[in-house]
């Protein structure tokens, strides 16, 4: 079993954003797909997925509309809005000025 | 939008859980089974995903939170919590429900006139394709006039846009009854087309068939065929299922009843009791007889095609008047061109509505200010007690209470105190309306139809929630503002400038709508007492009037029997003097005739020597027809003063001679070719108002009824007695009825009224009005003062500590006073300055009712300025007089 990382306070919302930026997911979906994006490093904890699904549901970042499942069960999907992909564009660009501030701290001598 | 959103959430929360539900057991579901992928057994792997999941249930919650599902339980707990805060001030609440209930049953009864009388179609099948068909005759010299035979007949052969047309006439016939002699009913006069036009169903029997009118009207052995209106087939008929087939007696004549009208059915009003069959000559509907210019007395009503409006009708109806030229022997060019008719075609609701809808209208503006009153006075109210629950809300929101639990609290209590406001206010209405239904202030079309209905319920309903809407909005918004006063730190003085301009803006409202209905109601007041002091021209106290009929086929004998009559009236205890006359004054219609001199037409009325010392009115000039007084003229007749001066300007009308003339304007001939003699003028009768206050005195032409006959062509059978007494009139009722019956079987008694209530009915339009906009503006001024007073009170109350300390450094009672009052004072100002405004753009609705007073009267504003601004400054200084007396030391002890 490989190591994994635990979530940075607040890193949550921008993970399950960008998981949904290609094709909208149920929720096993979206945990599925950002433990195959980290290559199994990052392991989102269950019980605060959905809360999390649900906060940026009311915050109408993402919206979800009931449909069938692959497998052939009915299942929620959740899809990014418009305001969602602006949120995301302006998250992921924090994200790295943050993760490249860190680095510089981190290497400088 | 959130509120009706969050209430969808409510009812659809048991679905959402369910959907939660759903979603977890599929994420545990493919959990599981990935789990399984990679070699697990599958118990073991139901037990990690449950495990990784962790609680289900605190998910739950935690969406919950997310999604703010108030819970029902949170909501009744609110709910019996508002109950508790409103019964712990229970002052406050009744206080609230009495002033909103008070206004809600003023809008709430106006409502269920005008939505009964005004906005409520009619009851007849898609009576919005009705239309009134009328003509004004500008020739002579006629606002309005009906349809001539002639008219009738040749719109109904030539008009495309109409479906039908109906004609009718409304008659009085007195019907003897089974128990309860004859009565004096209204009967409408109409055949088959009326049928039509108006699509009535029989509730029993049959309405008239093309076989009734078959005989023809001139057969005596034929019996006319009637139908009973609902209600006095129930009164007078016990609702008889078997009166079908009855004969009603017409005086001596026969009816043979054919059916009973739905209940619904009431045209041309109420008054209708039986309708009875009336059929154009056949020869008339054909054109071959009848007149274009006869009686214009037809009144029609009309069904348009669907899709035709009013103004198409009445542009098709100009198009083909003027092809009846020579389809009548009188429809001459010259004779068309010189009466000028033009159609008017009126919707059916707006011809029986008439000018009530704009009294009603005028009315519902005026309640709604009261309204308006009620409400802000009743948000002072709210303002103080949301000051004083400052504490519990900052107690509430530090224990976790959100913004929303507050205001739901806020909103959950103005529901329940403006629902009961508007509860009580339907009761109070329900018991108003009785009243008017049983007093009949003034005249109402459709006062049959006046009651609760859906709309009264849905009106109540919307005025309960936007009141509702209003106070909770008002409370939340308060105690916003006050928490972040608070939190500001400098609580005094942030906290009483809000304070002030809030209360400040409702003392002004309250103030400029207060003065407005004050000025309508001096202005109604004014009107009422010039109406009041108009000369009548006749001395209306202590006169009984009696309507007398008497069987038409007596009418040789007319003179005999009345003279008869009023012999015995005369000598009956405690009468003083008795004649009668066609109408008394204000109580009939006129009968218009033209006359040689002039194109205009003139009323005639016919009475009996002694009517003019009976009634009271002076004879001015020439001879009056006291009795026992010989008059030698040949064909002698009376004429008001204001014919005299206006037929004869500058001479003496005793002596002059006039001549009446048919209604087409040819000479009247009884027995050959001759025409009758003119009238010969003997005196002058002074002037008197025959048929309205408002109108000038009346010009008309007095025929005497004595032998030999005056009017050889015209004989009054329809006779109003007149008895001046010296004892109450209406004592005299049953005496007189009795000497009705002794004079002879032919003659039957109608109305009975004094002249004082004629007198009194005709301005009872204006006494309504008037007394409704009194009543409301005393109730607005009351409102208004209060209110002041209140909140200078609450002002001075809030302010204790300070004032105690301004007095202790020696401040003036003077300063004190002006420094608690001086804003509400201000605000009056501003208040009265705004109102004059508003009551000069208001009372401008009021001017059709008006009389002998502008809308804009000087007079009026300024004395109801001043009466409004003394008392309330009587209020702010009544109240601001209790800061005075505030002890410094006290004062300063109470914190």
């Amino acid at each position: 079993m490989t190591e994994r990382a635990d979530l940075l306070q607040g890193t949550l919302d921008l993970l399950i954003l960008k998981s949904l930026q290609l094709e909208p997911l149920h929720g096993w979906g979206i945990s599925k797909r950002i433990r195959q994006l980290s290559r199994d490093v990052l392991q989102i904890n269950q019980g605060s997925l959905y809360p999390a699904l649900y906060r940026l549901e009311d915050q109408k970042l993402i919206a979800a509309s009931w449909g069938i499942s692959p497998e052939g069960r009915k299942a929620k999907f959740y899809r990014l809005t418009t305001r969602g992909r602006k949120q995301l564009d302006t998250e992921r660009a924090n994200w790295q000025l943050f993760t490249g501030a860190v680095a510089h701290v981190l290497e400088a001598d | 939008m959130r509120v009706l959103r969050r209430l969808i959430r409510v009812l659809r929360r048991r679905e959402d859980e369910h959907l939660l539900d759903d979603e977890v057991g599929l994420h545990l579901d493919m959990e599981t089974d990935d789990l399984v992928r990679q070699g697990m057994s599958r118990d073991e792997a139901r037990r990690r995903a449950l495990v990784s999941f962790g609680g289900v249930e605190r998910i739950r919650s935690e969406a919950r939170d997310i999604r703010r599902l108030p819970s029902l339980e949170a909501w009744l707990r609110d709910a019996r919590y508002g109950v508790r805060a409103l019964l712990t001030s229970p002052g406050f609440s009744v206080v609230v429900v009495l002033v909103l209930g008070v206004g809600a049953a003023a809008i709430t009864s106006v409502f269920v006139l005008l939505n009964a009388i005004v906005l409520r179609p009619l009851a007849f099948p898609e009576s919005d394709r009705l239309v009134v068909i009328t003509h004004a005759a500008p020739g002579i010299e006629r606002e309005t006039v009906d349809l001539s035979f002639g008219l009738y007949a040749h719109y109904r052969s030539h008009v495309s846009t109409l479906e039908s047309i109906g004609f009718y006439n409304e008659r009085v016939a007195y019907v003897r009854l089974p128990d309860s002699g004859s009565e004096r009913v209204t009967v409408l006069h109409a055949g088959m087309d009326l049928q039509r036009v108006l699509r009535v169903r029989p509730a029993l029997g049959r309405l008239f068939t093309e076989e009734d009118g078959a005989p023809g009207f001139l057969n005596s052995r034929w019996t006319i065929p009637v139908l009973l209106a609902h209600d006095f087939w129930v009164d007078r008929f016990g609702a008889d299922p078997n009166v079908v087939g009855r004969i009603l007696m017409f005086g001596e004549s026969s009816r043979r009843v054919v059916g009973v009208l739905p209940p619904e059915f009431r045209f041309p009003n109420q008054d209708m009791k039986i309708w009875q069959l009336y059929e154009l000559p056949p020869k008339v509907i054909r054109g071959e007889a009848g007149r274009f210019a006869g009686d214009f007395d037809l009144n029609t009503v009309a069904r348009m095609r669907p899709d035709v409006t009013a103004t198409a009708v009445q542009a098709e109806l100009v198009r083909i008047l003027p092809r009846i030229e020579g389809v009548y022997g009188d429809a001459t060019s010259e004779r068309i061109a010189q009466i000028g008719l033009s159609p008017i075609v009126t919707p059916l609701k707006s011809a029986m509505v008439g000018d009530v809808a704009e009294v009603l209208w005028t009315l519902f503006g005026g309640m709604a200010f009261l309204l308006a009153i009620a409400v802000a006075n009743s948000a002072s109210l709210f303002l103080v007690r949301a000051d004083h629950r400052r504490r519990e809300v900052a107690v509430r929101r530090a224990l976790g209470a959100d913004r929303r639990q507050v205001a739901r609290l806020f909103f959950l209590e103005a529901v329940m105190l403006t629902s009961s406001a508007v509860a009580l206010g339907l009761g109070l209405s329900a018991g108003l309306l009785a009243g008017v239904r049983a007093l009949a202030p003034m005249e109402l079309p459709r006062a049959s139809e006046i009651g609760f209905d859906a709309a009264t319920v849905a009106f109540a309903t919307g005025l309960a929630i936007t009141m509702a809407i209003l106070y909770g909005l008002l409370s939340v918004r308060r105690n916003d503002s006050l928490t972040e006063a608070l939190r500001s730190g400098g609580a005094g003085a942030a906290v009483l400038g809000l304070r002030g301009r809030m209360r400040h803006s409702l003392t002004v409202i309250q103030v400029a709508l207060a003065l407005t209905l004050l000025v309508g109601s001096a202005l109604m007041i004014s009107t009422y007492q010039n109406l009041s002091r108009r000369e009548l021209g006749f001395r209306p106290a202590q006169v009984l009037t009696v309507e007398v009929n008497l069987y038409s086929r007596q009418y040789m004998n007319h003179t005999r029997f009345f003279y008869d009559l009023i012999d015995r009236v005369r000598r009956l205890p405690g009468v003083d003097s008795a004649a009668a006359a066609t109408f008394a004054p204000l109580a009939g219609s006129l009968d218009m005739y033209p006359v040689e001199a002039g194109t205009a037409f003139i009323p005639f009325k016919y009475f009996t020597p002694g009517y003019f010392q009976t009634i009271g009115t002076p004879v001015v000039d020439g001879q009056s027809f006291a009795p026992g007084e010989q008059v030698v003229a040949p064909f002698p007749v009376l004429v008001s003063a204001a014919l005299a001066r206006r037929l004869y300007p500058g001479q003496r009308a005793i002596g002059q001679t006039v001549r009446r003339l048919r209604e087409d304007g040819s000479l009247i001939t009884v027995s050959g070719p001759e025409p009758v003699p003119p009238f010969t003028i003997v005196g002058i009768v002074g002037d008197v108002r025959e048929s309205s206050l408002r109108e000038g005195p009346s010009e008309i032409v007095y025929i005497p009824v004595i032998e030999p006959r005056v009017e050889l062509e015209i004989v009054p059978i329809n006779m109003s007695l007149v008895v001046r007494s010296s004892v109450p009139p209406l004592t005299l009722v049953s005496a007189v009825r009795a000497a009705v019956d002794a004079t002879s079987p032919y003659l039957s008694v109608g109305r009975v009224r004094t002249m004082d209530a004629i007198v009194h009915a005709a301005r009872a339009r204006e006494a309504f009005v008037g007394a409704v906009l009194v009543v409301a503006a005393a109730i607005s001024l009351f409102l208004g003062a209060v209110g002041i007073y209140g909140s200078v009170a609450n002002l001075v109350r809030l302010r204790t500590r300070e004032i105690g300390i301004r007095l202790a450094l020696g401040a003036s009672a003077h300063e004190v006073v002006r420094s608690v009052a001086g804003g509400s004072l201000g605000a009056v100002v501003v208040g009265a300055a705004l109102g004059i405004g508003l009551a000069l753009a208001g009372t401008e609705a009021l001017r059709s009712l008006l009389f002998g007073v502008e809308p804009a009267d000087p007079m009026v504003f300024a004395i109801v300025t001043v009466l409004l601004v003394t008392a309330a400054a009587a209020a702010a200084l009544l109240a601001a007089r209790r800061a005075v007396r505030i002890a410094p030391v006290v004062a300063l002890r109470q914190e």
